[in-house]
């Protein structure tokens, strides 16, 4: 079963009702609102937005989030080495996406609510981030596909 | 007693978990603890041998200072402060002369050449010291007990040996009524004292040393049952000996750090405004003196004749850069309760306690947490945006608005090194 955009709206609403909506239209909603994993308040935004493959279809929706403040950055003691568990962004280089689940292993499919598994996830993200950040150990896990 | 605020449980914000876990670091760990107590009771003995100056004529013989009230540290740092202050209470005559009951003492202790506490014995200006090779300290100060005043109000004596010409003096102490004072102005916090003692415990159950040569001592009372004022303190002392670790000279006193915390001890819900709070104290009291040209004068509540700040400071310099290095402590402590990223409390909390103690604790937070969110136990407060941090491997319970985050792998695509 596919949530609607009108559906995921609702739900955020009621679980999330500090995230405010900044854009909805039929194909995406942008949500944003602030964050506080740990001890550091994040204000980060979720877009849920219709992917459309090469032939015109739709595929169903895909959330994406980025922190928009403060901005992620790498670790001083070793600045060469990225931020893990993230992809880039093609739209703005300062504004990683955050890689969340897995896709081979279906955690996200268009049936999930945004409010009971994206942002809970970003929590998590955003707590093994600054784990990260002070001690160069991610602990939270995951996997990486290298790239080729 | 400080009652608990049921919307805030006790060490369920990251940054009070981190503060807790350093004050577990530099506590005096169980081990040493029953190290501290055997030496206590053997020196205790060994004053009463056959062959001692002072058998039969010690009263009392009982701890002072920061083993009376819980506080000891084990510091790390070149100035070690891990120091087991006692009294000694020998039946001597008011009228004796400052020299000779620490003269008394020192031969009653450091005993025959060749005998255990020999080389090991130090004279100092107002006490014995025995220093053992594992850094501990034990020292013993005469008082004599002054009649027909409050308990244990007594006399203590001050005479430098190798400065003859300097003055020798008699001061009036009563460092067990300060305790007594200090215990009772700083009562448990029971949820909070619960979960500390949980934590330290599994602490010292990952890290304990086991030595072949101690015996168990039995506790009197729980060694880890604290008030959020007690770990405050120790935090304050730790702090202060890494601002002094490099410099020359007296520090503040402890004693005097104690009494300052005990008048404006436990009126927070939080460790860390706890802490936020007695820094902004102890500096508000520091700045009025310095404004006013005066140098700071605390005294023994309990025993208005003995002054605590009687060493220290020397001069309006020394007041001046405490003064300065409480401005620092006020302004980083703030930023903690503000709120700032694990990097930056590290930071913070690595240069106010010791490097080692903020890395480890920020490193075993870290793998805490990340255990709980890989192996997917993690919670969020759906009310604040938060993770919740378990507070004790044991399990405490957490305020409501926790929910389960449902499983998940984080992924992403890796990218090679600059």
């Amino acid at each position: 079963m596919i949530l609607s955009t009108l559906k995921q709206v609702e739900l955020m609403r009621k679980n999330w009702p500090t995230f405010k909506v900044l854009q909805r239209t039929r194909w995406f909603v942008l949500w944003e609102g602030s964050l506080r994993p740990l001890c550091q308040t994040y204000m980060v935004q979720v877009l849920l937005q219709r992917m459309k493959n090469y032939n015109k279809s739709t595929i169903p929706l895909i959330p994406r989030v980025t922190v928009i403040e403060p901005l992620l950055r790498r670790r001083s003691e070793d600045p060469d080495t990225p931020i893990p568990h993230h992809y880039p962004n093609q739209y703005n280089s300062k504004l990683p996406i955050l890689c969340l689940y897995d896709p081979a292993t279906k955690e996200w499919y268009s049936g999930c609510s945004v409010a009971r598994t994206i942002i809970p996830w970003t929590i998590d993200w955003l707590a093994c981030y600054e784990g990260w950040l002070a001690t160069g150990e991610w602990t939270g896990g995951g996997r990486h596909e290298t790239a080729e | 007693m400080t009652q608990i605020n049921p919307l805030r449980p006790p060490l369920t914000d990251p940054a009070d978990i981190l503060l807790a876990d350093v004050a577990i670091r530099i506590q005096l760990s169980r081990t040493d603890y029953d190290k501290a107590v055997q030496r206590y009771q053997a020196i205790n003995a060994w004053i009463e041998r056959d062959e001692s100056p002072l058998k039969g004529h010690v009263e009392l013989f009982y701890p002072q200072g920061s083993m009376a009230v819980g506080a000891t540290i084990a510091s790390k740092l070149k100035t070690d402060e891990f120091d087991i202050d006692v009294i000694a209470q020998p039946d001597l005559p008011d009228n004796v002369s400052p020299w000779e009951p620490l003269d008394l003492l020192y031969e009653a202790i450091r005993g025959k050449p060749g005998s255990r506490y020999y080389s090991k014995t130090k004279r100092r200006t107002r006490c014995i010291t025995v220093d053992y090779s594992d850094d501990m300290h034990l020292d013993v100060t005469p008082s004599l007990r002054m009649r027909n005043t409050p308990e244990r109000q007594s006399l203590i004596f001050h005479h430098r040996a190798e400065a003859p010409k300097e003055p020798r003096y008699v001061l009036i102490a009563n460092p067990y009524g300060f305790a007594e004072w200090f215990k009772a102005k700083t009562p448990l916090d029971y949820g909070f004292a619960d979960i500390f003692e949980k934590r330290s415990e599994e602490y010292e159950r990952m890290h304990i040393l086991t030595e072949a040569d101690s015996e168990p001592v039995p506790q009197q009372e729980p060694l880890f049952r604290k008030s959020k004022a007690i770990i405050v303190l120790q935090l304050l002392k730790r702090w202060r000996n890494v601002q002094y670790d490099t410099r020359s000279g007296r520090r503040p006193p402890s004693i005097m750090i104690a009494k300052l915390v005990a008048d404006a001890a436990n009126r927070t819900d939080r460790l860390s405004e706890e802490l936020l709070l007695q820094a902004q104290h102890i500096l508000s009291v520091f700045r009025e003196h310095h404004d006013q040209g005066r140098l700071v004068h605390i005294v023994n509540p309990v025993c208005t004749e003995d002054v605590l700040t009687d060493r220290w400071p020397e001069s309006r310099q020394d007041q001046a850069r405490f003064i300065n290095d409480l401005g620092d402590l006020v302004q980083k402590v703030e930023q903690l309760v503000a709120g700032c990223d694990l990097a930056k409390v590290q930071e913070i909390m690595a240069s106010l306690f010791g490097e080692i103690p903020a890395k480890e604790a920020v490193q075993a937070f870290n793998e805490r947490t990340g255990n709980e969110i890989g192996s997917g136990r993690s919670q969020y407060d759906s009310q604040k945006g938060g993770l919740i941090i378990p507070a004790s491997m044991a399990g405490i319970a957490v305020a409501s608005g926790a929910r389960a985050t449902p499983k998940h792998t984080f992924y992403g695509t890796e990218r090679r090194k600059r």
